[in-house]
């Protein structure tokens, strides 16, 4: 299971995916679990697929699952697979063919026979145009698929696809150069594609049975669950990763705590059809988030009575009353509210749903992206079932304290006897809003525990109201502000407008003057940009959008600067049925339409890819002083310096390329080009960003092994055994890392000096992702701002770091 | 050259600076104190609008300085606007908005009707700037065959509108989701290729039922363009095949308000015809800004367009890419009239309507030369599909070689032309 969540390892590319297109979530999360309309199945699917220029097993990863999720339209889905890989360019096709391989082994289904239809001429066309490494992985690819676990096609079909690739092979072998390896650019090549190709020759080599995903070990009393729990795990992996590439992630933390109670309650009981359903749509939701702004929600003036924080402590542990979204009766909410959601429960009561829009409509109103303030904290309907985890049953520390030992809650034993404590604080808020959506009874336990007899302890009596040190994130009780600021922010709008009196539709009406009418176009007190005149109606989240607007201004006037470098055109019109169903944020922002992809002969690498490789380019050419090195080497301790040079000297940590020693004029003063320091290693700075990636991914699994491997002592020299067989054969540059990195981050007594610094970096690394991200921000609409989002509350919370390192080395 | 001294233009509450620009001058206008829309998008303080070619109408509901820079050949500032009704009517629009928001409904359907030069795209550019402004997703559908302010004259289209209408592009010029400076919007455009409804109804009508299907279905989905509504511009048709295109408009788009921009005789028929319960019909005043644009300007407009098309603008430049075809690998149609046989022609029985939709093939040729043609989105010739088939974009054909059977041509973005049929209409353009 581990490997298979290890080669799932979702990240970075999905959220900011997510974040652009508006709906296009939808798809890749499949949040639409009812009638999936194909159309719209398609564009969604098609828009993600567009994005697969490059090796990149997050992006594999996620289509792979959304392929999963949307079984019922596995003909629209495989059909967009095969046209993508026809058309796309040659130097693209592998990842496409790691996509159809992905989905084959580990969706399967419907999916093996669709494929099965077209794979032969499929393969071969698409082996026949691709350059010689790229053909290497193909048949690598096709290698593991005679001995798959399962059969993925007959055998006279993979007999026919071998036959053809021996025939190309000898072919070939006359006119031994391969005509069309094309020149790939020099850097992305390095960085994109060596963590992922070794790895996917890991992955698809021919010792491919060590990768297998095993079932689960969890004792699965329904196999229909078993998906689901496969989407717990992956998202938990998700947050895992999330929490160890950001210390200050709580959101995060107690995310993975839920969804380890998930976990065990998934595996423990037979769900129906329709309450795993309803975790699917939660979970869904929940890969979203990225830690979100801690913002406490304004009201308007008067729209709401003021409530410190709607979720009062005392709630918590008290009865549970269907908690209600505090709603002002002055809200003008829609009379006749839509949204009950049909598929709920009965156990719920319709007033507990806290928004209209998180349950019903597939586009809800255009919310700014990323001011959205969903700090993971969505209430999950989660099915009153049993629940073995007595969610909590200690005291919480309050949150800036830093933890000394958390007992990070990962993997518990599926049927671990001992309930285990969770960090409450982060999971609280969470946890509030479990409850508000009536699912977790009065003590915080699930709602109705008939069926298991596990926590005793919360039995009856409920435990002494919690301390909730409610710190900024948990204040607001985030489940509730996204939705009614929306609804608030709507309302003072509307009610501007609605206040003026009904204007009657009839020429007379029309002609009176009313001054008020220029008050609602020019709003007081004016949020306005000095841009353009763009004037922010008044409303909660005026900020937000004008801060979107303002990142709206910042990609045009980039692209303006970039119109000396890369000439700009107009492109072809999109066909009907595509501009039915596309929205505008996925057509003119998030990405170019596939529509275009035929025009794209010219320049094949796609505009996400191009502004990547400007930026990494450009980066190539930062120079970082000796002094700067050094300090970071050595911190502040002067008698370390001596060996710094030695240390410069010895070249990057990674590649052992030397680092190129320059004169800065400027600062008078020897300066190395590109160099980083990362965790007391001098590296090169490319390597470090690129490795950066597979070094979470090994953290997460090692934090995964090791949390699987409880008994075992988690003491540093342990830790490689307890990896996953598959993992062993990453790249020497991970093993780098793995020995390197990982040792240090597991071992407590590096922990302390540890911390600091690597927050610090953590801080530099996200200014470079703000940089790349802001680069491939030219197609993508909204990261700007998340990002900086993002930032802010890192650095709110940076304080409180209750850091990776005492959570992974909780054990020792 | 020296520059011009800027010249000040103080404006008290409610006034006009109404300003003319040639086309081959341009004029920098900044706001200096106080607050002015144009056309409904508010300027920004202290932000130069360049502008070449343009009427504009420069309004303040506060007060306003104003600094030109640059000729213009008309400049004045009235004091008499029906901007107050016409705001009126945006405001009544967006409570109609709210309540379609409350109760989960459609949004108000507009249609704007009136006679040529009365200011019609003038007011629809307004009201969806308006709606923009407060956060509405508007859908504006351009009937308008003679202008094409989204894409080309000869087109009728459906633009859903997100981000503010740029001040100096208008809508006009973007219609791409290439990254411009202005806003992208992604129009959906049938090609009709004549310049009035006239020219041939049937076919006209064809594509204006064609156009609301597909504008009906994305309402369906897009909740925020359905409460938002749609604003519809219409041509200046207003004789009885006029009032049959506008009828056929109501009821294909269900139209709910009806505006009726500076003619009361249409007025009193809208009224008469259309008015019952459901459709309102208003009248609003034209504004003494709008001035009849004759032929020459309207020719003028429609070559800045197609230049726009290609180039952009000098904000956003645009690099258009030239490729030669070989006569055999496209197929270039026409539609009706040119192709008409001679009604004595006819075999006897045949209907003279059923060639108004007939699809005929051109042999390229030296004809072709500078004319602009559409590309359809259709893959196969099947009547009457490929009709109603909507557009990929336009292609201007800038060298014949008839010798060679091949054709050069410019064609917006790189990369092959994607798709091979193409309408031939009487749209021609003589590249600079």
């Amino acid at each position: 299971m581990y490997q298979q969540q290890y080669q799932h390892q979702p990240a970075q590319q999905r959220q900011q995916q997510q974040h652009g297109g508006g709906g296009a979530g939808a798809g890749g999360g499949g949040q639409n679990r009812e009638p999936v309309d194909p159309f719209q199945a398609r564009q969604l699917y098609r828009n993600e697929l567009a994005t697969l220029t490059f090796n990149s097993k997050p992006i594999i990863t996620s289509l792979t699952i959304s392929a999963g999720e949307n079984a019922s339209v596995s003909k629209v889905i495989v059909q967009t697979i095969e046209e993508r890989l026809r058309t796309a360019p040659a130097n693209q096709k592998l990842p496409t063919l790691y996509l159809i391989d992905s989905i084959l082994k580990n969706v399967g289904g419907p999916y093996l026979n669709l494929f099965a239809r077209t794979i032969v001429t499929l393969f071969l066309d698409a082996y026949a145009v691709v350059d010689t490494s790229a053909k290497a992985s193909f048949e690598k690819v096709l290698g593991t698929w005679p001995n798959w676990t399962s059969q993925l096609f007959p055998k006279e079909l993979i007999s026919k696809i071998e036959q053809g690739v021996r025939s190309m092979r000898q072919q070939k072998q006359g006119s031994h150069q391969p005509s069309s390896s094309h020149g790939k650019p020099h850097h992305p090549d390095r960085s994109r594609e060596d963590p992922y190709s070794q790895n996917a020759n890991n992955m698809h080599g021919s010792n491919g049975s060590q990768n297998r995903p095993t079932p689960p070990p969890a004792p699965v009393e329904s196999s229909g669950d078993n998906g689901l729990l496969k989407d717990i795990q992956l998202l938990m992996l998700q947050k895992q990763h999330a929490m160890i590439m950001n210390p200050a992630d709580q959101a995060s933390a107690k995310q993975v705590g839920i969804l380890q109670q998930l976990e065990s309650l998934v595996k423990t009981t037979q769900l129906t059809p329709e309450s795993s359903n309803i975790i699917r749509q939660q979970l869904a939701q929940l890969w979203t988030p990225a830690p979100a702004p801690p913002v406490l929600p304004v009201f308007p003036q008067g729209g709401m009575p003021t409530v410190s924080s709607p979720m009062p402590p005392n709630m918590i542990p008290g009865s549970m009353p269907p908690l209600q979204p505090p709603q002002p009766p002055t809200m003008p909410l829609p009379p006749n509210m839509p949204f009950p959601p049909p598929h709920f429960p009965p156990q719920f009561q319709p007033g507990s749903i806290p928004n209209p829009h998180m349950m019903g409509a597939p586009l809800p109103m255009p919310i700014p992206p990323a001011g959205i303030p969903m700090p993971g904290g969505l209430p999950m309907p989660i099915p009153p079932r049993s629940m073995p985890i007595p969610p909590r049953s200690m005291p919480i520390p309050p949150r800036s304290m830093p933890m000394p030992m958390p007992p990070m809650p990962i993997p518990s034993m599926p049927n671990a006897p001992t309930p285990p404590t969770l960090p409450g604080a982060p999971a609280a808020n969470l946890f509030a809003s479990l409850m508000q959506s009536g699912l977790l009874g009065p003590n915080g336990a699930l709602a109705n525990l008939n069926r298991n007899p596990q926590p005793p302890m919360m039995g009856g009596t409920p435990p002494p109201p919690m301390p909730i040190p409610l710190p900024l994130v948990s204040a607001p009780g985030p489940a509730l502000a996204p939705p009614t600021l929306d609804r608030a922010d709507q309302s003072e709008q509307d009610r501007s407008v609605m206040s003026l009196g009904m204007i009657e539709l009839s020429s007379q009406d029309i002609q009176r003057r009313r001054p008020a009418a220029i008050q609602v176009m020019y709003g007081t007190p004016p949020l306005q940009c000095n841009q353009c005149g763009y004037r922010c109606p008044k409303s909660a989240d005026a900020q937000k959008k004008m801060d979107s607007h303002l990142d709206w201004h910042f990609r045009q006037n980039r692209r303006m600067k970039d119109k000396a470098k890369k000439s700009h055109s107009r492109s072809w019109l999109v066909g009907e049925e595509d501009w039915i169903h596309s929205r505008e944020g996925d057509l003119s922002q998030s990405q170019q339409p596939v529509f275009f992809d035929f025009a794209s002969g010219v320049n094949k690498t796609s505009k996400d890819e191009q502004a990547l490789q400007e930026e990494i380019a450009a980066m190539k050419e930062r120079i970082v002083s000796e002094a700067t090195l050094a300090q970071g080497l050595c911190g502040n301790d002067p008698g370390a310096t001596a060996n710094v040079s030695t240390l410069i000297a010895k070249g990057c940590s990674i590649c052992k390329e030397k680092f190129i020693k320059v004169w800065n004029e400027a600062e008078e003063e020897w300066s190395y080009k590109n160099a980083v320091v990362v965790d007391k290693m001098v590296r090169i700075e490319l390597d470090y960003l690129v490795r950066s990636t597979a070094r979470q991914a090994a953290a997460a699994a090692a934090a995964v092994a090791t949390a699987a491997a409880e008994s075992m002592s988690a003491s540093s020299s342990a830790l490689p055994s307890t990896l996953p067989t598959g993992f062993e054969l990453t790249t020497t540059a991970q093993m780098d890392i793995k020995d390197e990195d990982m040792k240090e981050d597991i071992n407590p007594e590096l922990k302390v000096e540890g911390d600091q610094q690597s927050q610090a970096l953590g801080q530099d690394t996200k200014d470079h992702v703000m940089t790349l991200a802001a680069a491939a921000g030219t197609t993508d609409s909204d990261l700007p701002t998340s990002l900086k989002r993002k930032l802010e509350i890192d650095n709110v919370e940076e304080s409180e770091s209750a850091s990776k390192k005492s959570i992974l080395s909780r054990d020792s | 050259m020296t520059l011009p001294e800027p010249k000040e233009w103080l404006l008290d509450e409610e006034n006009e600076l109404r300003i003319e620009i040639d086309f081959d001058t341009k004029v920098k206008l900044r706001l200096v104190t106080g607050t002015a829309e144009v056309f409904g998008t508010e300027l920004g303080q202290n932000v130069d609008y360049e502008f070449s070619g343009r009427k504009i109408a420069v309004f303040t509901w506060h007060g306003c300085k104003i600094l030109i820079t640059g000729t213009c050949s008309v400049e004045y500032i009235a004091n008499e606007t029906p901007m107050l009704s016409y705001l009126n009517t945006h405001i009544a629009l967006e409570q109609r908005r709210v309540l379609a928001t409350q109760n989960n409904k459609a949004g108000p359907r507009v249609m704007i009707v009136g006679p040529n030069d009365v200011g019609k795209t003038s007011l629809s550019k307004m009201l969806l700037s308006y709606a923009l402004r407060q956060s509405r997703q508007p859908i504006y559908v351009d009937l308008d065959c003679s202008e094409g302010s989204i894409t080309m004259p000869g087109c009728l289209t459906a633009t859903p509108l997100t981000e503010m209408i740029d001040v100096e592009e208008g809508f006009g010029s973007s219609a791409t989701s290439a990254p411009t400076a202005g806003s992208a919007v992604m129009p959906l455009a049938y090609y009709y290729g004549f310049p009035s409804p006239k020219d041939n109804t049937k076919l006209y009508s064809l594509l204006l039922a064609r156009l609301a299907q597909s504008v009906n279905r994305r309402l369906e989905e897009d909740e925020a363009a359905r409460t938002s509504g749609i604003v519809i511009d219409t041509n200046g048709l207003i004789d009885a095949t006029g009032y049959e295109i506008i009828a056929q408009c109501i009821k294909a788009f269900s139209i709910d308000v009806i505006i009726v921009l500076g003619h009361e005789r249409l007025y009193a028929d809208m009224t008469r015809l259309h008015q019952k319960s459901g459709v309102a019909v208003i009248k609003l005043a034209k504004s003494g800004g709008v001035v009849e644009r004759d032929n020459a300007f309207r020719r003028q407009t429609q070559n800045q367009k197609i230049r726009e098309y290609f180039y952009g603008t000098s904000k956003s430049e645009l690099a258009p890419y030239s490729t030669m075809i070989n006569y055999h690998d496209i197929e270039i149609l026409q539609v009706g009239e040119g192709s008409l046989a001679p009604s004595s022609a006819l075999p006897i029985g045949e209907d003279r309507k059923v060639s108004e939709t007939h699809v005929v093939s051109v042999e390229p040729s030296e004809n072709l030369l500078h004319s602009v043609l559409a590309v359809s989105n259709a893959d196969k010739r099947v009547e009457p599909d490929i009709l109603e088939t909507n557009l990929a974009g336009f292609i201007y054909v800038s060298e014949i070689h008839d010798s060679r059977k091949k054709l050069t041509v410019l064609s917006p973005c790189p990369g092959r032309i994607p798709k091979k049929f193409w309408w031939l209409g009487s749209l021609k353009w003589a590249e600079d």
